[in-house]
């Protein structure tokens, strides 16, 4: 097993850092001083004292933040001689001022800060490895600093980025209170996964969604772990051009979390506590006829008999509460600091008997070893436990809302004395809603352990390493109980008990070199090495047939059970050169190669390239003496790059595989479905963008604008065989499709007074995707019951079934007895394209205010044109099921007997418009400074979520989708809407 | 100083980058290949078996269930489109119909298995008995396959093809493919007698394959119009014997899972095995009491239907392969339709089912003999009846329908009266896409 022992992927930067690490020359050891930095940061137009920026001398791990009234203080033991005192922070321009250290040690330096809209200035990661300086890049990427993140009412880390970045569309899946949520930046790349890759503080994190029992069109994206409020920062890259050295796993973008860290100073304590309130947003309309058809089968028979009406919603839907609580405990003394926080989250979801509880530990020391090399040790544990209903499903039949799609609501839906449920689906088995909030026991829990070890050695002036040794394991069990004797389809009872342990590591050592090559130049070159191992094990057993009372699943009479293994590796290796002109014109370029164990060997090694540039050119003297005063800043960038994607082949699909099995005690092998191909390769994604970050009026109104295109190519298609091959289908790198996009940011300063403050910020991004190729083929997206189509020209996704037959003016035509009747194409087909889940646009506008102590805040979310399909209404217009507002007006004669059901094989009916604006935050909140000793800071805060929706939805939201994390898309199948929730909440710093 | 901690420091870092080492290839510790499958002896012992236990529960799941719906054996109790459709039948019958395409589909997927086993059986060292018993086995399956195909489909495949081309032969020529298979199967474990090991490890005394492969003969022949050779091999089947598929908690009788399990019934039997006016049975015939237990209701399409016995009923009871009785009404049919019909041959065989009550699987009529009229198309009739009775739900509906010259479908969707729906199926749309020789669908 050892036998790769010393990979060259490995044994490269071993060798490159051996290389460096002695031939590192002794510092000179000279006499040294004591110095003691100090100084005010003020905000220029404001004349405010600015915390939080951080003061250091470059080059140097030696520097501190500025306190909550603008100073700094540090100390460090220098050689006298000339250094740089650099002044950053992500709202504001970088300073530098050089200074001369000699005999006296006390060195007081104030800095005027201007505001920087844009955070041209920032420091970003993502992308790069090592801190680069925004203004260095030609890829746009975004970041979402700590404030942004907290008081939003979002429990859930990507739920809390929902309208805050462009080219991320955010949805929430389901409306459970962990319910899934997929982040898709700059479009679908893939037929396989399409989330991003997330990174936490350099460990690359699981975030997948595992579906180990069947809740119902809605599984935790395991991103449900972290807790937002130990985020400091998260960056977002979205696409190839600046994604590249994340080789084949960055065709998704990457979104790179980064939590608190501790601040040299005393033991700072903050405390926060919320109670939170959600409930349904809005009821769906119901059967509310005072009669019932006596034989709902036949159009003709129009005789009814009185009947009491149930609003069933009332069964499973309830108002949820919470609370959160987090206290965390930073400071640090010159040579080690340190972040401790706990936290604890219980939520009740809007769904009877549903709630989330979170815990979770963090512990993050950052210790100067020596003044060359930094340790820093991070250690999180999260304790994750939902209890959940089942709902929908596409596979599974026993959810709370499938039963109420499929009820007759004029049967009471109550228990009798005995306590057994009646029976309201009345043609198929399905469940009593009430039955299941009130009997079904579903759940996850998961324990993880993210942890780290990283090592920075600054080992000359110019040249750096730095190590990580990154690990994330969890194990997520699962467990699913119906007890016998139900209204479900499984009326014998139904037991599963899943689990999943997933390790996985990366091992990543990079080497930094800066210099300048002259007076104007500068030059950083990166060398890279990254090995990663993801090992996933599934177990899992369910039964039928089980006793009374017992909930396990060993227990039932019918017995499945399932175990798999996979394991992955991915190596890769990288080089990245940029150049700096002067602080206005920058070049760079990288290459990354990289192999994965889910490719055969001669697809194994992949090679992607990026280049990038950027040129500010308000920097030059033209500018600065022209049109400078008005218009601060312009930078054009562009960039180009390759990326990667191995989601699309499942571990192992290169081979023609045989399935394990037994009959009557007799060990059997199955021929799989799938045909095997060796051929297969990673997607591959290239990606062009341009655009400018422009900055006007002293800093007051920025704008952001990146155009992009993408083309993904070597698409992994698992590409139907005709059934006389013996196989189902093979997977063929044979398929294409592209993203064209544009993003816009703007920020604004409209108003700035002492007292008063309004910023307003707005984004928007439109996509266009298209698939462009797939073999001449169209098939149906799996789960989403043969509705969503990968069609060659059409988005990604859309919907393709049965439509109305129209006359020439487009009227629906009737048949003799009133009915619709379904379409037909020229060529005869019945199905044509009716609909597309992936919207025009998506954007959003926010509004902060803040006056004296007060801070408000507005965010509008707005998704536009696209279509969501409601498969619930399909159900509930059916007369042979009844519970549908339409059957009542059927049974009220306001339209034909049987409508519904005619319409029931007519698809295009129930494609609606989703378009919505929502007002996604509202917050509110009040600050008092130091109301007592030893307290710092208290803040109120009362924040309400997703409060209105402006839109044409029938159905509860059209913000849902039962696909879940998946392509599947505007998919509403028994799905639990968004709640409407409101937020109370205390934070004390002291 | 400073130096020695540099190298202590490194030496940590060397010792955790390399501690963890860089594997880069890993074996699937879930599945086999198809290569490791076949190399080895226990691999296509395996393999074997799972190529019986794919017929014998998804296999046998559309064999019997397709044709069922079609001519009316069976009758819809559920909403999923593909059962409305197959009852709605008629020319609206998609060739996207899941029962459709998934009779076709694991029909082939047996085909390539077996085709698979043949080819590889000879490149390993196995005991004579052994690989005799294996290649016949596989010819057994391969001819069974096809002749399923051949049953429902106007032209059938023969031989897979990976490369999206494989060829379309007549059904005729499917069924004169089956009986090759099997005679070349036949003469194979005469000329070399099937292996201990091969009855332990695959067939455990359940399957009789020499009797097996004679009845299927007798079937096969009987439908391609080879009557004498269909009256010689169900003769020599030993009536005695039965050959079963035996099923567990985790392979449940495929039919039992579609009419019983967590209570939601696909389907239910129709009264009187489904058969019209004048060829209902008679109301003491034993058959009903075996197959159905009575129920007074209608399905949502107004067919009355009954509740399922036979075979059926338990979920793990075993189906057998074919019924012994087959072999008396093949017997009677053959000598009826050869070219000189022997009335008094298949009277007689026909009185051995109508009054059988020493069934060997206790499918006893319990009848008086034939009292009707001594002509051809009288006894035909009375072999239609027995037929439908006597194998009910084996999947042989549809071709005894046609043979029997039953009244043709108009083609009108959602017609219930109508004894069948379909002639033949579409081919399927999968088979469409991809495949250019994919021949024009019957009419109906």
């Amino acid at each position: 097993m050892r036998k790769n022992f010393f990979k060259k992927a490995t044994i490269v930067p071993i060798l490159l850092f051996l290389l460096f690490f002695l031939g590192q020359n002794n510092r000179l050891l000279a006499q040294t001083n004591d110095y003691v930095f100090t100084g005010t940061v003020t905000d220029r137009a404001s004349n405010m004292p600015v915390p939080g920026v951080s003061v250091f001398l470059e080059n140097t791990n030696r520097g501190a933040s500025t306190d909550f009234d603008g100073n700094y203080r540090f100390t460090a033991n220098l050689d006298p001689g000339q250094y740089t005192l650099v002044l950053n922070s992500v709202a504001h321009k970088t300073q530098k001022i050089t200074i001369t250290l000699g005999s006296e040690t006390q060195v007081q330096n104030d800095f005027q800060v201007v505001e920087d809209l844009l955070s041209l200035d920032e420091v970003v990661v993502t992308g790069n490895v090592v801190g680069i300086n925004k203004r260095a890049l030609g890829n746009n990427i975004s970041s979402v600093n700590a404030e942004n993140l907290a008081n939003t009412g979002a429990v859930q880390v990507d739920q809390a980025l929902q309208g805050k970045i462009t080219g991320a569309l955010v949805t929430q899946n389901s409306g459970d209170p962990a319910g899934g949520i997929s982040v898709l930046l700059r479009g679908a790349s893939s037929l396989g996964g399409n989330q991003p890759l997330y990174i936490l503080d350099g460990v690359i994190l699981n975030n997948a969604s595992n579906e180990l029992v069947d809740i119902g069109g809605n599984s935790q994206n395991r991103l449900a772990d972290i807790n937002p409020d130990d985020i400091e920062k998260i960056e977002v890259i979205k696409g190839a051009a600046a994604s590249a050295i994340y080789g084949s796993r960055a065709n998704n973008g990457v979104v790179q979390i980064f939590t608190k860290k501790g601040k040299t100073g005393p033991a700072q304590f903050n405390f926060s506590s919320s109670v939170k309130m959600s409930e349904l947003r809005k009821k769906i309309d119901y059967n509310t006829a005072p009669v019932a058809w006596v034989d709902p089968f036949d159009r003709n028979n129009l005789e009814t008999v009185p009947v009491e009406r149930y609003d069933l919603q009332e069964e499973f839907f309830d108002t949820g509460y919470g609370i959160e609580n987090a206290l965390s405990v930073n400071g640090g003394s010159e040579d080690m600091r340190y972040y401790v926080s706990g936290a604890y989250l219980n939520n009740e979801g809007i769904i009877k008997n549903t709630d989330f509880e979170r815990i979770n530990f963090k512990t993050n020391l950052v210790l100067d070893a020596f003044d060359w090399l930094k340790v820093t040790g991070d250690f999180n544990y999260a304790r994750s436990v939902s209890n959940d209903i089942p709902n929908g499903g596409i596979n599974s039949a026993y959810g709370a809302i499938t039963g109420f799609l499929f009820s007759e609501n004029s049967i009471n839906p109550a228990p009798n004395e005995s306590g057994v449920y009646p029976v309201t689906s009345l043609l198929v088995p399905r469940t009593n809603p009430a039955e299941a909030v009130e009997r079904f026991e579903f759940g996850n829990k998961t324990n993880r352990f993210i942890t780290s070890f990283k090592l920075d050695a600054e080992i000359t002036d110019n040249l750096s390493a730095s190590y990580i040794f990154g690990m994330d394991y969890y194990n997520q069990s699962a467990t699913a109980f119906i007890p016998v004797g139900n209204t479900s389809p499984n009326a014998d009872g139904f037991a599963r008990r899943s689990d999943l342990n997933n390790f996985q590591y990366n091992s990543d050592l990079n080497l930094t070199y800066q210099a300048n090559l002259n007076d104007d130049i500068t030059s950083t070159t990166t060398v890279g090495g990254t090995y990663q191992f993801q090992e996933a094990e599934r177990i899992g057993i369910q039964a039928t047939g089980l006793p009374p009372v017992v909930e396990t699943a060993s227990n039932g009479s019918i017995l499945e059970q399932g175990e798999t293994r996979v394991p992955f590796s991915l190596w890769g290796g990288f080089i990245q050169q940029s150049f700096g002109f002067m602080d206005k014109l920058y070049v760079n370029g990288a290459i990354r190669t990289d192999g994965s164990s889910a490719f055969g060997k001669d697809e194994r090694d992949q090679l992607y390239g990026k280049a990038g540039i950027s040129y500010i050119i308000s920097e030059e003297d033209f500018w600065q003496n022209g049109i400078g005063d008005v218009f601060n800043t312009l930078k054009l960038r562009a960039a180009w790059g390759q990326s990667g994607g191995l989601n699309a082949l499942p571990a192992f699909s290169r081979f023609t595989n045989f399935a394990p099995s037994s009959i009557n005690g007799q060990s059997s092998l199955l021929l799989g479905t799938q045909l095997g191909n060796v051929d297969a390769a990673p997607e591959r994604q290239t990606e062009t963008e341009f655009g400018f970050d422009a900055g006007l009026f002293e800093g007051r109104l920025g704008m952001e604008f990146t155009y992009y295109m993408q083309d993904v190519t070597d698409l992994l298609l698992n590409r139907e065989l005709a059934p006389s091959s013996g196989f189902s289908s093979r997977f063929e790198s044979v398929g294409k499709l592209e993203n064209r996009g544009v993003e816009i940011l703007l920020r604004a300063i409209p108003v700035r007074t002492d007292d008063f403050t309004w910023n307003l910020t707005a984004t928007y991004t439109s996509n266009e995707n298209k698939v462009t190729n797939v073999a001449g083929q169209q098939f149906a997206l799996a789960g989403s019951f043969a509705t969503n189509y990968v069609i060659e020209g059409e988005s990604l996704g859309v919907f393709y079934r049965q439509f109305y037959a129209r006359d020439e003016n487009g009227n629906i035509v009737l048949d003799n007895a009133g009915y619709p009747v379904r379409g037909t194409t020229e060529d005869g087909s019945s199905s044509k394209v009716i609909g597309d889940p992936n919207p025009e646009w998506y954007g959003s506008l926010i509004n902060e205010l803040s006056y004296k102590n007060f801070n408000f805040r507005l965010q509008f979310d707005a998704v536009q044109g696209f279509d969501v399909f409601n498969w619930n209404r399909r159900l509930l217009d059916n007369v042979i099921f009844g519970g549908g507002s339409n059957v009542g007006e059927e049974l009220l004669g306001n339209r034909p007997k049987g409508y519904g059901g005619a319409q029931a094989g007519i698809f295009e009916e129930f494609v609606e418009d989703g378009s919505f604006v929502k007002l996604r935050e509202l917050s509110l909140s009040y600050s008092i400074n130091e109301p007592w000793e030893y307290i710092d800071k208290i803040k109120l805060s009362l924040v309400g979520r997703n409060l209105i929706s402006w839109d044409d939805y029938s159905g509860w939201d059209p913000e849902i989708n039962t696909g879940g994390q998946s392509n599947v898309r505007g998919f509403d199948f028994a799905a639990v809407p968004i709640p409407r929730t409101y937020q109370f909440g205390v934070n004390v710093s002291f | 100083m400073k130096k020695y901690i540099n190298i202590k420091i490194l030496l940590v870092l060397v010792l955790m980058v390399t501690g963890v080492a860089c594997e880069t290839n890993f074996d699937n510790p879930n599945a086999p290949t198809d290569q490791q499958t076949y190399s080895s002896r226990e691999g296509i012992l395996a393999a074997t078996v799972g190529m019986q236990q794919l017929y014998s529960t998804t296999g046998l799941r559309w064999i019997i269930e397709t044709p069922a719906v079609t001519t009316r054996e069976a009758a819809i109790t559920t909403t999923f489109q593909n059962m409305i459709e197959l009852e709605d039948g008629g020319t609206e019958l998609p060739n996207f119909n899941s029962n459709v395409e998934g009779l076709w589909r694991t029909m082939l997927r047996v085909i390539k298995v077996a085709e698979d086993i043949e080819a590889n059986v000879p490149n390993l060292e196995l005991e004579a008995g052994t690989e005799s018993g294996l290649v016949a086995y596989a010819k057994l399956y391969k001819a069974m396959a096809i002749g399923s195909l051949s049953q429902n489909y106007t032209d059938v495949v023969i031989q897979t093809n990976q490369e999206n081309n494989a060829n379309f032969v007549p059904r005729m020529e499917g069924f004169a493919a089956a009986i090759s298979l099997l005679n070349e199967a036949a003469s194979l474990i005469s000329s070399t007698p099937v292996s201990a090991e091969f009855n332990s490890a695959i067939t455990q005394g359940n399957i009789d394959l020499k009797n097996t492969i004679q009845a299927m003969l007798a079937r096969y022949n009987l439908f391609a119009g080879n009557y004498d050779a269909a009256i010689t091999a169900a003769k020599s089947v030993d009536q005695s014997s039965t050959s079963m598929f035996l099923y567990d908690s985790q392979n449940l009788n495929p039919i039992w899972s579609r009419v019983y399990q967590n209570a939601a019934p696909n389907f239910k039997p129709r009264d009187n095995f489904g058969l019209p006016e004048g060829l209902k049975p008679e109301e003491n015939d034993g058959r009903k009491e075996f197959y159905l237990i009575p129920l007074d209701t209608v399905n949502q399409n107004g067919l009355p239907i009954e509740n399922l016995a036979g075979f059926f009923d338990v979920s793990t009871e075993p189906i057998p392969v074919y019924l012994p009785d087959e072999m008396d009404l093949i017997i009677a049919e053959a000598n009826l339709r050869k070219s000189s019909p022997d009335i008094a041959a298949a009277t007689e065989a026909l009185n051995r089912v109508l009054t059988d009550d020493t069934d060997p699987l206790e499918v006893d009529a319990e009848l008086d003999g034939y009292s009707g009229p001594a002509e051809v198309d009288a006894l035909l009739d009375e072999i239609y009846t027995n037929r439908r009775a006597e194998l009910f739900l084996t999947g042989m509906s549809l071709e005894d329908s046609r043979r029997f010259n039953r009244p043709e479908p108009s083609g009108a969707a959602r017609n219930y009266d109508e004894e069948r729906n379909r002639n033949f199926y579409p081919f399927p749309e999968s088979e469409r896409n991809s495949n250019p020789n994919t021949p024009a669908d019957p009419a109906i």
